[in-house]
């Protein structure tokens, strides 16, 4: 193997921006991303704009109503913009030599990151928990009626053995099943309003043979209760049997947080590596780099954040 | 990496004017709303509220771009990247705006709709969201 001689110094022209790959990269890849979360918050803000009742009113459901949480939607910025804050420290330690504090402060990163999920979490489960979900919710008092009887025929399915142990379980379901024929025959003659639909349910609840099947089968009863806590301690009961536009508020909520949750969680999978290697070998120089880019992707979680915040807790067109 | 001398204070500095207007936009959460219909002067209208509050989320991005991401002492290339999106970011909002934003034609009333109004009547604590809408876009006839 002879080394010819244009093995000589590369050529004194360099092309190309003074900054890493990577670096490039990274924003390349962040451009794409504004685009996609511009993308869903824009139709938000287009469809929000546009939910109108007819009188040319604002129709969105209110926070009230759609159990928004405004103090956990505080408590998620400030923790971002902390994480966003050590990021930037642990970036300038690293850089600096000071690998133990750059260590540190990505850990406390990893941190916020799982607090912000653990937090949202809490969200979520407060809209499971009223069942504030995409399909899930009657939009008028026409589709509460049906929903309701159609619950009510659900329970109906039942076991017979759920009902009753004793041999008696067929006798109830045939009761109850009965009484679900009554109600669509109200319903096909148009003669069930919702209050007499409110009516059915509480009598049908208070039944000892069925009674606590149709209390956790049926959401009237389950948001009858929360109207009657919520009178007791507001005077004023925001809990709705029906929500104008509630689905098309759920579809936004989930779809917007749920895609941010998603690459807060892929920032967990970023800053693990560095963590990973300044628990075992240590790290170095060379690993800035790669914490400064890992920064600006979660810098830009933040910003999706910062600007889904007051979209959604906030603003009350 | 471009050598430069540190910003720590700068970061700080930063830090502490985020969490100042993270406070800020969470108090005006709290800000009294004027009620719909009513014709006093008391509280404030919900287009002033929205963009005060999307003033501080904007003067936040500004924060956490220039000083977290560094752009301001990157070169030109942040804006060959950044103009392009902000375009389509801008755009795209004003672009559906025609098709999905705008109501043209006269609301044909369902059974559902006269519904949905006779219980706006008949409900007082649905007022919170009865608000006057001033669509300056609300092309609708009538």
């Amino acid at each position: 193997m002879s080394h010819s001689s244009h093995t000589d110094a590369a050529p004194p022209l360099k092309m190309g921006l003074k900054l890493p790959n990577s670096k490039l990269c990274m924003w390349l890849f962040l451009g794409t991303e504004i685009m996609f979360f511009t993308a869903l918050i824009g139709t938000y803000i287009v469809l929000r704009l546009s939910s109108i009742d007819v009188e040319g009113n604002r129709a969105w459901p209110t926070n009230e109503v759609t159990h928004i949480v405004t103090w956990a939607g505080a408590l998620n910025t400030f923790v971002l913009i902390f994480s966003s804050f050590l990021v930037v420290v642990a970036h300038e330690q690293v850089a600096r030599g000071q690998f133990r504090k750059g260590l540190l402060a990505l850990l406390l990163v990893f941190v916020c990151a799982v607090l912000f999920l653990g937090i949202k979490g809490y969200e979520y489960s407060g809209k499971i928990h009223h069942d504030i979900l995409p399909g899930r919710i009657p939009e008028t008092r026409q589709q509460a009626i049906q929903k309701t009887v159609n619950e009510i025929g659900t329970v109906a399915t039942l076991n017979a053995s759920d009902f009753a142990t004793d041999g008696r379980g067929s006798d109830i379901k045939n009761a109850l099943k009965a009484e679900h024929e009554k109600l669509e025959t109200l319903l096909r003659q148009e003669k069930l309003t919702i209050e007499e639909t409110e009516r059915q349910v509480l009598n049908l609840a208070e039944d000892e043979r069925f009674g606590e099947q149709i209390k956790s089968g049926v959401r009237m009863y389950f948001i009858y209760t929360e109207r009657e806590k919520e009178k007791k301690d507001t005077n004023h009961p925001h809990s709705q049997y029906y929500i104008p536009y509630g689905n098309l508020f759920a579809s936004c909520y989930f779809t917007m947080t749920g895609f941010h949750a998603i690459h807060v969680i892929v920032g967990l999978i970023i800053f693990f590596f560095p963590i990973k290697k300044g628990l075992t070998t240590g790290l170095e120089e060379a690993d800035a780099q790669y914490i400064e880019n890992a920064g600006l992707y979660w810098h830009f979680v933040d910003l999706v954040w910062i600007f889904l915040f007051p979209l959604i807790y906030i603003v009350q067109f | 990496m471009a050598d430069h001398k540190s910003h720590d204070k700068i970061y700080w500095a930063v830090f502490f004017a985020l969490c100042i207007f993270t406070g800020l936009s969470f108090a005006a959460d709290e800000l009294p709303v004027k009620e719909a219909g009513s014709e006093s002067a008391s509280g404030w209208s919900t287009p002033v509220i929205a963009v005060i509050v999307l003033a501080i989320a904007v003067a936040k991005a500004t924060c956490v771009m220039l000083y977290f991401m560094h752009l301001k002492w990157e070169r030109g290339w942040k804006y060959v990247l950044l103009a392009p999106t902000t375009i389509l970011a801008i755009g795209f909002p004003i672009a559906l705006m025609p098709d999905i934003g705008f109501h043209y034609y006269h609301q044909v009333p369902t059974e559902t709709m006269i519904e949905a109004s006779a219980d706006h009547a008949d409900h007082a604590d649905h007022a919170d969201h009865a608000d006057h809408a001033d669509h300056a876009d609300h092309a609708d006839g009538d």
